[in-house]
């Protein structure tokens, strides 16, 4: 993977999981820059903010979201990315703490690319990354760049 | 409530319908067995139906058997009827599934009499199913919270061991701080939970109080809350006499004050007013704050269980939550207005089921 590092939204309150995820993409060789918000209201700030400096907000070229969120849930998060053409082509990953939950189907139906259970084994994490850094990395490529 | 009438004589049917019609009923009428069993199937079937053993098509006893094997969260009450007055018929049909029986010809009384009976199981059915999905929401919830700790000690654990091998103290440090505090999170959302369990049961005998009684009572218990913040409180006039567990109310205000301390924000004049207002020919009691405010995009949110919407303040987000059960408890409302951020907050509802005077046992 070449040029510029990816890009990585991460949506997540919990800070002990912010730590995990930050670690284990210490430990993965691509290079990339990792923005964190805390709720759903900073990540929809984030994602829908007009006219922000790129360089402050780069859009992202990965998006890492928890469900559980305060202020707007990450179902809805979800909801409003897949409905935005511009944003909806962005590979989106839940992080959810239960593989069976009503949110995890709610977030299926919606378009989420693929779900990690929590705990994240390094392993686990790892094999997810590669897959969506290589999607991130191909869809990221618009003609119009 | 929607009644079906499953009846192929005309005029057996024509009373019945009169009958209940009169008791306020909506009946829905079907004229033979198979057409009872197609509208029995329906999503929005009636709740109660009255079926005829005697039908051309299929026979009563065959569609409460087949409704008896639907799957289905709210089974239809079904009565029997039928001029088959003999006890082995009765036992056939209530071993089919039918929840009474009534003989042919009937009294109108005794009809009126039956079909309140299962009026009242169906209110109970509807009740408990509600209550059901209400417990399931909340398990989830629950088990979803409290996982989320578990799953930083078992990972940082790892890290842990990882960081001692390399005798990496900076780490180690780092991981037993994210340690401790998931440890604390647990505790302490597990005694809020027990302090959610707890809600349902009457922590003390119903009794009368005035509003200004218990207010005082709340004032006293939060004193140090609202010393600590240099909080001014106002409380309305008002001499409405409230009936129920003292303690439960108690706490609707307690929580609702300690909640208006906790988000005074910057204001340098933190205020609370109490009191009551008549809103729609009820009493609707508010309490109000001049503090930090709410989002209005986030009001729905602001009374589910640990739904914080500012995740570094303190608590679990659980007192909203005890706020909203306990007035529900007394089959009130809750609702919050706000003009948004900095705009202060105001908190209304009502508690139909605490101003009802007790009833006397005047039966026993």
């Amino acid at each position: 993977m070449k040029g510029k590092p990816i890009v990585i939204l991460l949506v997540e309150d919990d800070f002990a999981h912010a730590e995990i995820v930050r670690r284990n993409l210490a430990n993965f060789p691509v290079a990339h820059r990792l923005f964190h918000v805390e709720d759903g209201q900073m990540a929809l700030d984030y994602l829908f903010q007009k006219n922000s400096d790129p360089r402050i907000n780069p859009r992202p070229d990965l998006i890492l979201l928890d469900l559980r969120l305060p202020k707007v849930d990450g179902i809805e998060v979800l909801r409003q990315i897949k409905e935005n053409k511009d944003l909806e082509r962005i590979p989106t990953v839940v992080l959810t703490t239960s593989a069976n939950g009503p949110d995890l189907a709610a977030a299926r139906s919606l378009g989420a690319m693929s779900y990690q259970v929590k705990p994240a084994n390094f392993e686990g994490f790892t094999e997810l990354m590669e897959t969506n850094f290589w999607l991130a990395d191909v869809r990221r490529t618009r003609p119009h760049e | 409530m929607r009644i079906l009438i499953a009846e192929d004589d005309l005029t057996s049917r024509a009373v019945l319908a009169g009958v209940l019609k009169m008791s306020g009923h909506d009946v829905v009428e079907a004229l033979d067995g198979a057409a009872a069993w197609n509208a029995l199937q329906q999503p929005d079937a009636a709740a109660l139906a009255i079926i005829d053993w005697l039908m051309p098509e299929m026979n009563g006893l065959e569609v409460v058997r087949r409704v008896r094997a639907l799957p289905t969260d709210h089974p239809p009450y079904l009565i029997m009827l039928s001029t088959k007055g003999e006890k082995s018929d009765i036992i056939d049909g209530l071993q089919a599934g039918a929840n009474d029986y009534l003989a042919k010809p009937f009294d109108p009384d005794e009809l009126r009499a039956r079909v309140e009976v299962g009026r009242r199981m169906v209110e109970m059915q509807t009740e408990l199913a509600k209550k059901n999905a209400e417990m399931e929401r909340f398990l989830y919830t629950a088990s979803h919270d409290l996982k989320s700790p578990v799953v930083t000690v078992s990972t940082f654990l790892g890290y842990l061991e990882q960081d001692m091998a390399n005798a990496d103290a900076g780490r180690i440090n780092k991981d037993m701080h994210f340690l401790r505090l998931a440890a604390d999170k647990m505790v302490q959302l597990l005694d809020d939970l027990l302090e959610v369990s707890r809600i349902g049961r009457t922590a003390s005998l119903g009794e009368s109080m005035t509003f200004p009684n218990l207010v005082e009572e709340v004032l006293a218990s939060v004193a140090g809350r609202i010393a600590e913040r240099g909080v001014t409180v106002e409380v309305g006039d008002c001499d409405m006499t409230l009936h129920g567990d003292r303690i439960r109310l108690g706490e609707i205000w307690q929580n609702l004050v300690e909640n208006a301390c906790k988000f005074m924000g910057g204001q340098k004049e933190p205020r609370i007013e109490m009191g009551v207002i008549a809103s729609g020919g009820e009493p609707v009691f508010f309490v109000r704050d001049n503090g930090s405010g709410i989002d209005p995009r986030h009001n729905a949110k602001v009374f589910n269980l640990f739904d914080k919407l500012d995740p570094k303040s303190e608590g679990t987000g659980i007192g909203l939550a005890i706020v909203k059960r306990i007035v529900e408890l007394y089959q009130g409302r809750i609702w919050v207005e706000s003009s948004g951020a900095g705009q202060g907050t105001c908190f209304y509802f009502t508690l139909p089921g605490a101003l009802m005077s007790p009833q006397k046992d005047a039966k026993r």
